[in-house]
């Protein structure tokens, strides 16, 4: 079973510190999850800390865990976006994703200098996703060779130009930096509209859903499956995650107390309990297929963490791709003989 | 004690090496160059130097040679605001200062990067403001090769004061509705440590000076003799007032590359060395790259045709054209030119020991031509930590250069104040 645990940008604190981000990433993969998510959060003005850079800084904590940051596809030029996760994929030691924001451009127009947002702005994404991967794909995995009599440090037969020409984008290539380690980031897209849910199907390694029962679960997970295989996709490429705001404690009656002490917060499915409860729970869900984990919105990162901590667990493997750790597959090289 | 002018000292990291081929010496880390750990012993030596920052370059399109990539030489810079990121979180006192070209983004995204970088870093970051002409770049973005080079800097102007707004305002909404830009919003996040990050401008046409001078805080330069540094400072100093600016907001720092050796002999050999090392195929490459004209057909050996290269260029940058005269001047070859090229693009090179090296730059210290350097060494990292460790020492005991940094940000390093904001009525 997969977890994440994801921090919205609206929880910035007011004192920006990397003493702050490193404890709370120390503090997922203390508790056994398998990747710590930065997700802008949705409306014009909630604050605007760059994930990139953020995850980028966290790459020298020793933890093994995936870092994922959030990027406006509807306001990112492809070329930027590839060369900036090539770096970080390669500086994080291939734990790195790509969280997909579809709507940072439409919300924040004014700021981006649009006067008005793109006609279409989920085709841009599309195309903007489709022409970044391209370029990831333009150095081949054995493109560099540091080959020092020979003189050679690349290998120019396998770096390729993409020469992209679509309706919103035209790019040249090929990019100026290799491959990232893991072909491609791994691919994050939240589900929060058909849009979002086609846009999954078609590029998703990772889609996050938000229902609020099992059975909608259930039915989620199946109608994303089902969009998955029309694209020609086979259904082990995509993991799906279920929103879960876990409010945890030692006892059930301590749970229950935070609980009336935080209320109902939004929409997204809460548990309330003790950790071998949620773990049960997590389980059931498991066993009748209705995803392939959860994506924890913790209220509170270091009481929550602590008290999973607490579960037996696989102590946080270093040394692996995020890839490797979700059993994604790699992606193929479409220039690659 | 003696306490006057103090020398400032950027590193300039580049994978490889700055020397072109020096990639291929046994000891440059060639195989880490993508690495977390590479950039981490580069920036940990700058710590021990007391170095103001590490500084990353940036190109926005692979280096190509007729259309393929020129597999001779080693990648381009990774991406600069991801390592300034990582190289922040493995240091307590550097700064690290990344390029971004105003051509190719837009103001809201860079103020919100900066201002991330700032804050995780804790008040150490610069951000280097280049305007970008090359056509290969164009092509990564769709856009028409050529911005004319005027309206590239009324651009950048305007692209600057966007950015600056936005930081001032922090948390506050700014409303700007200029020529080239229209924007309505805040970052939603408190003023960087800094105030701003530093501002580091690196222009060396009349335009780029004018630009330099109204917002450089740290200045890149590349003159290869005492005058010409002196000429181009005062010229900078001159620019300022003409702006405002007293002379001590701004720092310049002319590009260094040194080759070090224990004695003259040694470190002239390590030059011989590197010299071998640079294929014909990267010499006649840089050169017709740097001259923006082909000499793929012409044999090594030629004259460079410098004539014919003026009259397909009449615009030469400055840079190029001081080069285009050395090369009739000393009536070199293109094998040659390209050598010269190799060991630093147009920087000023430098081969000696640690304590001629003393010399020269406490001469160019005192003389007003620079207030420090940018330093290029030939390869990484074992040529920065000869640096470090041995002509660092040399100028701490001559009284000019600091035992340790004064405070915790990029500004206080660089003897810099805390901007006031500029705030617009809201």
């Amino acid at each position: 079973m997969i977890l994440t645990a994801s921090f919205p940008s609206a929880d910035t604190p007011p004192a920006i510190t990397l003493a702050h981000y490193r404890a709370l990433i120390t503090g997922v993969a203390h508790a056994g999850l398998d990747a710590a998510l930065f997700v802008r959060s949705p409306g014009p003005a909630t604050p605007m800390l760059d994930g990139a850079p953020l995850i980028a800084a966290l790459a020298s904590v020793p933890v093994g865990i995936g870092l994922g940051a959030s990027v406006p596809l509807d306001h990112t030029e492809p070329f930027h976006l590839a060369r900036a996760f090539a770096a970080i994929d390669r500086l994080t030691g291939g734990r790195s994703a790509v969280i997909v924001d579809l709507t940072a451009g439409v919300e924040r127009a004014a700021q981006f200098g649009h006067v008005a947002p793109p006609d279409d702005p989920d085709a841009r994404a599309v195309e903007c996703l489709e022409t970044t991967a391209k370029l990831w794909d333009s150095w081949e995995d054995d493109a560099i060779l540091v080959d020092r009599p020979g003189g050679l440090f690349t290998n120019p037969d396998r770096i390729h130009r993409i020469n992209h020409e679509g309706m919103y984008f035209t790019v040249r290539g090929p990019l100026n930096a290799p491959r990232p380690l893991q072909g491609w980031p791994v691919i994050i897209v939240p589900v929060a509209s058909a849009e979002s849910r086609s846009f999954a199907a078609q590029f998703a390694d990772v889609a996050l859903i938000a229902p609020t029962t099992r059975d909608a679960a259930q039915s989620a997970c199946a109608a994303i499956r089902e969009q998955v295989a029309g694209h020609g996709r086979r259904l082990q490429a995509i993991r799906i995650l279920v929103d879960l705001v876990p409010i945890l404690g030692a006892t059930t009656a301590e749970a229950q107390r935070r609980a009336d002490a935080i209320g109902q917060h939004g929409s997204a499915l809460q548990f309330v309990g003790t950790p071998s409860q949620l773990r049960t729970m997590m389980r059931e869900w498991d066993a009748v297929g209705a995803c392939d984990g959860f994506n924890l919105l913790p209220h509170d990162p270091p009481v929550d963490f602590g008290l999973l901590a607490t579960l037996p667990h696989t102590p946080d493997a270093a040394g692996m791709t995020l890839r490797d750790r979700l059993r994604l597959p790699r992606p193929v090289n479409r220039y690659a003989a | 004690m003696y306490i006057g002018q103090q020398l400032h000292f950027g590193l300039f990291i580049y994978p490889g090496g700055h020397h072109i081929a020096a990639w291929r010496h046994p000891d440059a880390a060639s195989e880490q160059v993508t690495e977390l750990d590479y950039f981490r012993r580069c920036a940990l030596a700058c710590e021990r130097g007391k170095f103001d920052s590490l500084f990353v370059g940036d190109a926005l399109a692979a280096r190509e040679s007729r259309g393929r990539v020129v597999g001779e030489v080693a990648i381009n810079n990774l991406d600069p605001v991801s390592v300034c990121a990582a190289v922040a979180s493995v240091t307590e006192h550097l700064g690290v200062v990344a390029t971004l070209s105003t051509s190719f983004h837009e103001p809201f995204l860079i103020a919100a990067k900066f201002a991330t970088l700032d804050h995780l870093s804790g008040g150490r970051a610069g951000w280097n403001v280049v305007t970008t002409s090359q056509d290969q770049a164009a092509a990564n973005f769709g856009r028409e090769p050529h911005m004319e080079k005027s309206l590239r800097y009324e651009r950048a102007q305007e692209f600057v004061d966007v950015v600056r707004a936005l930081w001032d305002a922090g948390e506050r909404p700014i409303a700007h509705r200029g020529r080239f830009f229209q924007v309505e919003g805040s970052l939603g996040l408190p003023r960087p440590p800094q105030g701003r990050p530093v501002l580091v401008q690196a222009g060396g046409s009349p335009p780029g000076r004018a630009f330099a001078a109204s917002i450089g805080e740290a200045i890149f330069t590349a003159p290869t003799t005492l005058p010409e540094a002196q000429a181009f400072r005062a010229d900078i100093h001159a620019l300022m007032a003409a702006c405002g600016r007293r002379p001590e907001t701004v720092k310049i720092l002319p590009g260094f590359s040194p080759i070090l050796g224990s004695t003259m002999a040694e470190a002239q050999r390590k030059e011989v060395e590197l010299d071998e090392l640079v294929h014909p195929r990267v010499g006649t490459w840089m050169m017709s790259e740097y001259l923006k004209f082909p000499l793929y057909d012409l044999s090594p050996d030629a004259p460079v045709p410098a004539a014919d290269v003026r009259a397909a260029n009449p615009d030469l940058s400055p840079a190029a054209g001081a080069f285009l005269d050395r090369c009739v001047r000393e009536a070199l070859t293109i094998a040659h030119g390209g050598r010269i090229l190799a060991r630093s693009r147009t920087h000023q090179s430098f081969v000696g020991t640690p304590e001629t090296l003393a010399d020269h730059m406490q001469t160019w210290l005192t003389q007003g031509g620079c207030d420090g350097f940018n330093l290029l060494p030939a390869w990484f990292p074992a040529e920065l930590d000869l640096f470090v460790d041995e002509a660092v020492p040399i100028l701490q005991r001559r009284g000019i250069y600091r035992h340790d940094y004064a405070g915790p940000t990029l500004r206080s390093h660089l003897g810099l104040a805390v901007p006031e904001p500029v705030l617009a009525a809201a």
